[in-house]
């Protein structure tokens, strides 16, 4: 589904991503692990088309085509979708109009007709119990005002609106309590199928707990430096990252 | 020309209206007297600055249209028995007592000179009556203001007196005259009252509309301006708070392009103790357009535990387009709650870029970056129809943007 092949990124000339690569299939869960400051965000916002960042190498397609050619709108119509570590506030665009004409954009895109207003108001209902959102949320200004735990549960209710083939979770964990913790958790395990994929970019183990992942990288220094399966995000945990930076460290003055 | 004011005003006295009206008569006297010494605005003037006023002014004579009603407005279809609705004209030949009670004395004389002239030479307007303890349920829809003249300046005057414990809203919409248009409009309401005032400005025009608002104890006044058109567009709104209780909002949208300006500026005075003024001015400035917002919150000795906010926020949509904005408090009384802000800025990417990773173009999230940005305004419209119409009229201008 992607493939990665030594992706390099800058942003105003600071080389930040230095070779990335990474290959995710349908039905796989990958999970992304690093210290700050090491181009985890930096990759999802790449992958998702922010324009500040500057590809100086490398590859990634989506399903054979070239993604870094794709406008932001249209990998999200190809089924890519970015949840947001800080999802944007947008005062007087309304939570309901924005979903319905994101959804019907990207079915109008997939040759579907789009859904007439009851038909929306219909799934959106379905959604809301899937991912236990309060109704109130969908009647106001995207984000606005919204706490943290609800701003995280309204981008996972938007993937189950638009229900992508690859969903990137930026630090989706970050700002949560237990509570929002699991309930964003079971939102993103419900919608996992064997079609579609989820790579969760995390500085922690714990959502590692509620959405177990087939495979965890640790990227650290721009590189992905070591990949493995679960229990190495439990050695994450149990040793920190110093070890990486000890082990991984000299690769920074190369 | 100074003294062309005089023989001006002298040559046409006895054709004006309510020329046997000795506080009228009177009150365009003073008014001559301020002409002569004030003169016509011009960029020098503080009040003035930044306006475009000095080249719209340029070689424009006064265009004195006593003689013929030059006002082409039926208001038959607005009749109705619960209120008064006629020609300012009408409403002086026949004496009625509100003229004589609050026709001059809320502009004053003392004023600028744009005011003063208005005073000396207008012959027509609107007349708006509202007897006490009288809720108009409909809105008054007043019909676009034709004015058959031939260049110049031109001085509608319009007056609106809403009664004791009565409620009404009014909806205008703007002029249409080859010439510029000196509007006066003075609106007294009284003990208890409420008016909502919706003003749609949407026509290729100059205007200066100068609103004087008095407002008695416990009253409610909101207006709410939309800009969508118009050469050049000077809105001074004032508002005077002269008794406990009241609330002032005020309220504007604007989205302008090609060389227009909008010019929004407020004066509130709190006279009184516990009042609130609420002012929310929003807009968009597109090609080589200008903005100018100065508002002025003025709150006198006496005017204790009052609470004014202000805030006015822009998007400039070209690098050629400008906005200057000034706020202005002046605070003698201990205890109150005042705030201001003001903000100038492009469209938020990073909620652009929010939208285009939904699968929304990149045109169409733009749009509704910037219709939301008009909501705030438009959401304080309490007719859901003319809302509505207010809404569709944005869009389609946002849509002229793409």
């Amino acid at each position: 589904m992607l493939v990665v092949k030594d992706l390099k990124a800058s942003v105003d000339s600071t080389k930040i991503l230095k070779g990335i690569n990474l290959e995710v299939k349908a039905g796989e869960v990958h999970a992304i692990m690093g210290p700050n400051g090491s181009g985890k965000s930096t990759f999802a916002s790449v992958l998702a088309g922010r324009e500040e960042y500057e590809i100086t190498g490398g590859s990634a397609t989506f399903y054979g085509e070239d993604l870094l050619d794709l406008s932001p709108e249209d990998r999200a119509r190809k089924g890519l979708f970015l949840a947001f570590q800080y999802p944007i506030e947008i005062p007087g665009v309304n939570t309901t109009n924005f979903l319905r004409t994101s959804l019907n954009e990207v079915r109008k895109f997939n040759g579907q007709e789009p859904l007439n207003g009851a038909d929306f108001l219909k799934l959106m209902k379905e959604k809301m119990k899937v991912i236990e959102i309060d109704k109130s949320l969908t009647k106001r200004s995207v984000n606005e005002g919204f706490s943290g735990g609800e701003k995280k549960k309204s981008e996972i209710f938007q993937m189950a609106m638009l229900e992508p083939k690859l969903c990137i979770l930026d630090e989706t964990d970050s700002g949560l309590d237990i509570d929002a913790l699991r309930v964003v958790a079971d939102g993103v395990n419900r919608l996992r199928n064997k079609d579609n994929a989820t790579v969760i970019i995390t500085h922690y183990q714990r959502l590692l707990d509620y959405i177990v992942p087939d495979f965890v990288h640790i990227i650290y220094d721009g590189r992905i430096v070591k990949s493995g399966d679960k229990s190495l995000a439990l050695t994450l945990e149990e040793r920190g990252y110093d070890w990486i930076k000890e082990e991984f460290g000299e690769m920074t003055e190369a | 020309m100074a003294e062309d004011y005089r023989s001006l005003f002298e040559g046409h006295r006895e054709s004006q209206p309510g020329v046997a009206c000795a506080t009228l008569s009177h009150a365009r006297e003073n008014s001559v007297l301020e002409l002569e010494s004030l003169g016509l605005p011009n960029n020098r003037l503080e009040y003035w600055k930044y306006s475009r006023i000095g080249k719209v002014l340029k070689g424009l004579e006064v265009n004195v249209n006593a003689n013929d009603d030059a006002l082409n407005v039926d208001l038959g279809h607005l009749k109705d028995e619960q209120f008064e609705i006629s020609s300012l004209r009408e409403a002086i030949l026949a004496n009625h007592p509100a003229i004589e009670q609050y026709l001059t004395k809320l502009a004053g004389t003392k004023n600028t000179g744009l005011t003063a002239l208005n005073t000396a030479f207008f012959s027509n307007g609107i007349f708006i009556h509202i007897p006490d303890n009288t809720i108009v349920e409909e809105p008054i829809r007043l019909p676009n203001q034709t004015w058959n003249v031939d260049g110049g300046i031109i001085h509608p005057r319009n007056l609106i007196v809403v009664g004791k414990n009565s409620s009404v809203s009014i909806i205008s919409q703007t002029n249409t005259a080859s010439a510029l248009i000196n509007t006066v409009e003075e609106i007294h309401i009284s003990e208890n009252a409420e008016l909502k005032h919706y003003v749609l400005q949407d026509t290729d025009i100059s205007q200066v509309t100068s609103s004087f608002v008095v407002q008695k104890r416990d009253s409610r006044y909101t207006k709410v301006t939309t800009t969508l058109n118009g050469t050049f567009i000077r809105n001074n709104v004032n508002i005077h708070l002269e008794g406990t209780g009241c609330e002032a909002n005020l309220y504007g949208y604007y989205h302008i392009n090609n060389k227009n300006q909008v010019d929004n500026h407020t004066i509130v005075e709190h006279k009184e103790p516990d009042c609130v003024s609420n002012e929310l001015y929003v807009g968009l400035l597109d090609d080589n357009a200008s903005g100018i917002f100065n508002g002025r919150v003025w709150v006198h000795q006496d005017a204790q535990r009052t609470n004014a906010f202000q805030s006015n926020k822009n998007i400039l949509l070209s690098d050629n387009a400008t906005m200057n904005t000034k706020p202005e408090l002046e605070i003698y009384a201990d205890d109150v709650k005042c705030s201001h802000g003001a903000t100038i800025g492009q469209v938020d990417q990073e909620a652009l870029f929010y939208l285009r990773s939904r699968g929304i173009p990149e045109n169409i999230a733009m749009s509704m970056l910037l219709q939301g940005f008009s909501v705030e305004v438009t959401d304080k419209i309490a007719d859901a129809k003319f809302k509505h119409e207010v809404v569709e009229m944005i869009l389609q201008k946002l849509g002229q943007h793409q």
